[in-house]
């Protein structure tokens, strides 16, 4: 009978083993899949790789790249650390980065599911970069590791590049419930609220950024870009600057105070704090584009020599890098730079040959990119057009480009805020029009959302005032450029 | 029909036969369930760093404050009700049950970041943690609660560990209690925590199957028959069949029973892990709580069904009892601490759901004690009186001294009763009136809780007085058997007596209906006798036994006999009780045992004094009829002595018992001898004594004296005598010597039957001689036909004779050395000259100086005859 046998107590002894064998083989499981996470032979490579994911995720790009450089010299079969050290130097070094992914794809045979696929993403987003492929792939990828945050974070920068925002954003909530640890989602999350114009949701996902991630700059650092974007400089100069005592490098913490400065009409001071984010950044890209904003700040406190030598010093950066379509990339850039500085001088000489040699050179990549330079041209364009007194025909292009971004992207960082400049410069073309009205309007959503916003202010005092544009200076408000 | 039923069959699986004990194991749990409350109750005791927060359990999106300690660390950080803890430590949070982990890696005294929402506004604060003990009054309860349920399981399988419903019954118990002290408890952000509250949750997987595993065994084991059919009904379909094996048979059923929570929670987890989507509460997913409801309203519904089917009326009252207290404790925790959580995600009812819990324990407390629930032997009697005790005194006590400090702060400010000298005076008060207060408590509390056992226990004591004092073996077999089977509640009991001169024990009982004769030489009653104990059948397994004692077990166990007692005294055994299974199917406890012992030597004593009273009954018969045969004997012997002219008679008789075989007496054949006729003497010895022989002696002397008077020739008499006592009595026969004396001839003829010679002294003659014999003179009955002759001899002047019995010459010294013929001859001529009476007191003093006072086996009797 199996109520009342003398082994009565033998199911719970057994229940027991079952409970505790379940127990144990978890444990079991989970032990070595953490064992398991990269596939390395040395120790000393998994904890230089660790320690380059965590800086990775912290967004110190030198402190990244030297810990999985650190990590291939213990191990140079460390495919992940390869990988993410392909990833790192792309831009600087494309083939460097695809040479290391070859190398990569030799050790293919020795490393875990999760690695393989890793490294099947990899290539694919860089080799054929089919959309459809790719999908399939962070969608597999996050089918069979759905507890890997990287995952989440791959897909939604693929989301995001597909223009499919709104997506993005409900994968980076799903991926804040599998874990709510993961602090550059909020940082992320913040952004994209911001560009939809949430801005308290944007501070709370930014203050828990900071929360998480206290002893990182970055968050700070966004965390003031959101305030400079509301126009709460102080604050945003408090926390910019805790950003830099944390890491005294951390480049976009000196341009944010250089955005600070704009908006509060220190031009100079600005282009300081522009000129010390140039010499920290490690991209030529953003060398060259703080070099830009230094530029054109000067030019606007008045300071036209110092501008000019920044904007030579900017030209020269195309310089170092070696002949190939990096390099040609970054003259196209350089091109469509100092045709912008010529526009906001109010100079058209050269300025058509300038802008046209970056669109050849933009015409060749992707339409994504290819569409962003059109718009860049049209600005300067516009911007020309403004300074140089034609303001019906600055109204049409700078409108042009005012279109809002939509629920396609995500949102971004911005140094210099070309698109309230452009606000400000249509309103005071219109103002100049004697459409006061319009102007005021046009200048309406800039204010409500950032009423510190200097150049605005002060074109809205001169419509209020009904003074006209300055000689000289059509449509220009004192710190506007 | 009923779906359940208690199983009488299948003694391996009965319940309360005993079993190998897992002894060990069962320490093992103990030790561990209660190593585990220990460390959790000092867990919650000791001072921890705490925030000070109590949290809503079900908020998630960050833990909502639902209320602030009053003084604690989050109301001195400004933290609100209604405000939101989105992370401590710099670790975001969803829900409450995050806070402990992000909390044990502080200390008291640290200032730990705390980010919150309130309303759109999400800030930093610095929370510093102050010591804090968890354990509130309410855990206080469940922790008192889990020990009264260790208190009772530990109780309950110290008195029975072997049997296996009580084992359950402690394995509940430990469960119950770690459910309730490692369960049922703030998390307390320590590795204690973890091991914990991981014992608690197994508790929490375990305990149900437990429960349902416990009621399905208790009070008997149930047996599924919903696939049977009454006779003529259609049979139930194979698959039903199938499943009511499977149920009554599988031991793989208790396995699923018992792994069924622990693989569901295991599943669950492995199923989040994969993304499904889970609710928990208390950390447990919601499915292993409905499974918990399901299996705790499974075993009520067993109970209540054992309720229900019991026919045992004696039974049903505990049961019912306990039915009554199980449902009123676990109705209100499904209610309030499952369902309640599970449906509308709350636990502000929690309490409604817990504290009537305490009702299980107490109520099996309340069997235990008021019904001898697992036959406990009630040690507890003294321990409740004196808690009972304790408790009055001190509230006595506190109501002397608030009553006191009314009074006489009323009329002034004194501290008397706060004065030691009240706290001693009081004592000295308690410790006089105590005894006395304890003996009327120890009434009350008998009188209200061991009623049913004083009754017992007056009914056992007067069945052992009636033991000892019934001497008829019918009715003291009544009582052995019948009457001590009603008292102990057993399906039989049978006492097996030794049978008249066949050496055996038998149960009395006819027609092959009972248990078989055991030879009283077999090894089982000698082993029995030896152990002088109760021994269980099981235990004679191990024996060596031989052909009928192995028959005699055979069917023991055939009639569900569990145990043998012997019945002995003074070494000797005087019969066997052999004990059948208690109607409720348990197992005799140790205190049956003991009073069955009781109670056979108590039947021993009452089988002693019955045989006793046997033998003095018979002893006492047997005077009676010794007064009546003495009366018949005495009548035999003449009155007087004849009056013959110029003869002289005396005669003497002394029995050699109570009453004598001998006797002699006179006839007048031819008229009165006075006038010259014949006179008869008869001297006769009839084997064997008491009233048989006194009634043959009648009969003799009454068939020789018709014959005489018909026919004086003494071998005539003889001859027709013979045959008519040879008819009447077989194996039995007379001595007899017939004489006729003719005083006118002084001629003696005579016939002998078995009788000595007379011996003759005649005037100058030197010494006695012995008369001349006839040829034939066989006892008279001994053969049915002897030719008895006649002989006459002539006697003369002088002539004195002594007639006489075999007890005189065979008269037995203390050395069994017999007094002979020569020596009466030579003590008859020695005395010849004297009167006759002093002779014969002469031959028998002659005889008893021989004797020296040896006890003699015959008779004595003589008679003595002088002519002239």
């Amino acid at each position: 009978m199996p109520f009342a046998s003398r082994r009565a107590l033998r199911p719970l002894t057994l229940a027991l083993v079952v409970t505790g064998l379940a127990v144990a083989g978890t444990a079991a499981a989970f032990f070595l899949r953490t064992r398991r996470d990269v596939t390395t032979s040395s120790e000393e490579a998994r904890k230089a790789y660790n320690e380059a994911r965590e800086n990775d995720l912290k967004m110190y790009e030198r402190e990244a790249i030297s810990g999985y450089a650190t990590a291939l010299q213990h191990d140079p079969h460390f495919v992940m650390a390869t990988l993410r050290l392909a990833d790192k130097i792309r831009g600087r070094d494309p083939a460097r980065a695809k040479s290391l992914l070859a190398s990569a794809g030799r050790s293919r045979d020795q490393i875990t599911p999760r690695e393989q696929l890793m490294l099947r993403i990899y290539e694919e987003r860089w080799g054929r970069h089919d959309v459809a492929t790719l999908g399939a792939l962070y969608d597999e990828y996050l089918r069979r590791f759905p507890d890997d945050p990287e995952g989440y974070r791959m897909r939604c920068d693929f989301l995001v590049s597909q223009k499919r925002g709104t997506e993005a954003l409900a994968e980076y909530e799903r991926l804040l419930t599998v874990n709510p640890n993961y602090a550059i989602a909020y940082n992320t999350l913040g952004y994209a609220s911001a560009a939809r114009g949430d801005f308290a949701k944007a501070e709370d996902y930014l203050k828990r950024y900071r929360y998480l991630a206290p002893d990182q700059a970055n968050p700070f650092d966004s965390l003031g870009e959101l305030y400079v974007l509301v126009g709460r400089y102080d604050e945003a100069e408090d926390v910019l600057k805790k950003a830099i005592a944390i890491k005294g490098d951390f480049f976009p913490a000196y341009g944010h105070l250089g955005t600070v400065e704009i908006g509060r009409g220190n031009p100079a001071k600005a282009a300081q704090y522009f000129l010390k984010a140039s010499n920290e950044a490690t991209q030529p890209y953003l060398r060259l584009d703080f070099r830009f904003y230094a530029s054109i700040a000067l030019l606007d406190a008045g300071d036209e020599a110092a501008a000019h030598k920044e904007r030579d010093r900017f030209a020269a950066e195309a310089a170092g890098l070696p002949p190939g379509p990096e390099a040609e990339r970054l003259g196209a850039h350089i091109a469509f730079c100092q045709a912008a500085f010529l526009a906001l001088k109010g100079e058209t000489a050269g300025l058509d040959a300038l802008l046209a040699s970056a669109a050849a050179s933009y015409a060749k990549e992707p339409e994504a990119e290819k569409k962003g330079a059109e718009q860049g041209i049209t600005l300067v364009h516009g911007v020309a057009a403004a300074r140089s007194g034609h303001c019906e025909e600055a109204v049409a292009l700078l409108r042009k480009i005012q279109q809002p971004e939509g629920e396609s992207g995500l949102g971004g960082t911005e140094y210099y805020p070309a698109k309230d400049f452009g606000h400000v410069l249509v309103a005071g073309c219109l103002h100049d029009l004697g459409r006061n009205e319009e102007a005021e309007k046009e200048l309406e959503p800039l204010l409500k959302r950032n009423p510190r916003f200097t150049p605005a202010v002060a074109v809205l005092a001169r419509i209020r005032a009904g003074k006209p544009a300055a000689e000289g200076r059509v449509a220009r408000a004192p710190g506007a450029p | 029909m009923s779906v359940l039923t208690p199983d009488p069959s299948s003694p391996e699986g009965a319940v309360g036969v005993p079993g190998r004990s897992p002894k060990r194991l069962l320490v093992f749990i103990g030790v561990l369930g209660c190593l585990l409350a220990v460390l959790s109750v000092v867990d919650m005791f000791t001072p921890k760093a705490y925030d000070g927060v109590v949290p809503d359990t079900y908020s998630t999106g960050g833990i909502v404050v639902r209320d602030v300690v009053p003084g604690g660390a989050a109301e001195r950080a400004g933290l609100r009700i209604g405000d939101t803890v989105l992370g401590i430590g710099h670790h975001m949070l969803n829900k409450a049950a995050e806070a402990p982990p992000e909390l044990r890696r502080h200390g008291t005294g640290e200032a730990v970041d705390y980010l919150v929402r309130r309303g759109q506004d999400v800030f930093e604060t610095k929370v510093v943690l102050t010591p804090f003990r968890l354990g509130s009054a309410s855990y206080f309860y469940f922790a008192f609660l889990g020990l009264l349920f260790f208190v009772l399981g530990a109780f309950v399988v110290s008195r029975r560990a072997d049997d296996p419903a009580v084992q359950v019954f402690y394995v509940l118990c430990i469960l119950f209690m770690l459910f309730f002290i490692c369960r049922l408890r703030p998390s307390s952000y320590y590795w204690i925590d973890y091991v914990v509250q991981v014992a608690g949750t197994l508790a929490l997987f375990l305990l149900p199957a437990v429960f349902l595993h416990f009621f399905l065994l208790f009070p008997a084991k149930k047996t599924f028959r919903f696939a049977e059919r009454a006779p003529g009904e259609a049979p139930a379909a194979p698959w039903l069949f199938a499943l009511q094996r499977f149920l009554n048979r599988s031991p793989l059923l208790l396995t699923l029973l018992y792994t069924f929570p622990p693989v569901l929670y295991v599943l669950q987890m492995a199923g989040a892990g994969r993304g499904v989507p889970r609710r928990l509460i208390y950390g447990a997913p919601t499915l292993n709580w409905i499974l918990l409801a399901d299996y705790l309203i499974l075993g009520l519904l067993a109970l209540a069904h054992t309720w229900w089917a019991s026919e045992d009326r004696a039974a049903r009252k505990p049961i019912l009892v306990l039915l009554l207290g199980t449902v009123a404790g676990i109705v209100p925790f499904v209610v309030f601490a499952v369902f309640f959580p599970s449906l509308f995600r709350t636990d502000r009812y929690l309490a409604w759901g817990v504290v009537p819990m305490a009702l299980i324990p107490l109520t099996f407390a309340y069997a235990i004690v008021r019904f001898r629930l697992f036959d406990v032997e009630v040690i507890v009697r003294k321990s409740l009186v004196y808690a009972i005790l304790t408790a009055v005194v001190t509230g006595f006590y506190a109501l002397c001294v608030v009553a006191g400090n009314a009074l006489v702060s009323s009329v002034s400010s004194s501290t008397l009763f706060s004065s030691p000298a009240f706290a001693f005076g009081f004592g000295l008060v308690v410790v006089l009136l105590f005894d006395p207060v304890r003996r009327r408590m120890q009434s009350v509390v008998d009188r209200v809780f061991f009623r049913d056992r004083a009754d017992f226990q007056q009914a056992l004591l007067d069945m052992s007085r009636s033991v000892v004092s019934q001497l008829e073996r019918p009715k003291l077999r009544a009582l052995l058997t019948s009457r001590t089977a009603e008292l102990l509640r057993l399906e039989s009991l049978d006492l097996l007596l030794p049978r008249g001169e066949d050496g055996v024990f038998t149960d009395g009982a006819t027609g092959g209906a009972g248990l078989p004769a055991l030879p009283m030489g077999a090894v089982l009653p000698r082993l029995v006798l030896e152990k002088g104990a109760p021994v269980r059948l099981g235990e004679l397994e191990a024996w060596m036994l031989d052909a009928d004692s192995r028959a005699f077990v055979t069917a023991a166990r055939q009639r569900s006999i569990t145990v043998i007692l012997p019945l002995a005294t003074h070494g000797k055994l005087l019969g066997l009780l052999a004990v059948g299974r208690k109607r409720s199917e348990e197992d005799l406890s140790r205190e049956d045992l003991d009073h069955l012992l009781t109670i056979a030597n108590q039947g021993a004593l009452g089988l002693e004094a019955a045989g006793l009273h046997e033998e003095l009954t018979r002893r006492a018969e047997m005077e009676r009829d010794l007064d009546i045969a003495r009366e018949i004997q005495t009548s035999l012997f003449p009155r007087e002595l004849p009056r013959v002219p110029g003869v002289s008679f005396f005669g003497v008789s002394r029995p050699a018992r109570v009453v004598g075989g001998d006797f002699y007496d006179f006839l007048e054949v031819d008229g009165d001898v006075a006038a010259g006729g014949r006179l008869g003497l008869v001297v006769g010895d009839v084997s064997g004594k008491s009233i048989p022989a006194s009634l043959l002696m009648v009969a003799a002397k009454e068939i020789v004296y018709a014959r005489a008077m018909a026919d004086p020739d003494p071998g005539v008499v003889f001859r027709e005598s013979n045959r008519r006592l040879y008819d009447i009595k077989r194996r039995m026969f007379v001595s007899l010597a017939y004489f006729l004396l003719d005083p006118k001839a002084l001629s003696l003829t005579y016939a002998f039957g078995g009788q000595p010679t007379p011996l003759l002294v005649r005037v100058g003659a030197n010494g006695a001689v012995e008369i001349p014999v006839p040829r034939n003179r066989l006892p008279l009955g001994a053969l049915r036909d002897v030719p008895y002759d006649t002989v006459t001899f002539y006697l003369a002047p002088g002539d004195l004779l002594l007639f006489y019995t075999d007890g005189l010459n065979e008269a037995m010294s203390a050395e069994m050395a017999p007094y002979g013929d020569e020596r009466l001859k030579a003590s008859f001529v020695r005395h010849a000259r004297r009167p006759l009476q002093e002779l014969a007191d002469e031959l028998l003093e002659d005889i008893r100086q021989f004797t020296q006072g040896a006890e003699q086996y015959d008779d004595q009797t003589f008679v003595l005859m002088r002519i002239g």
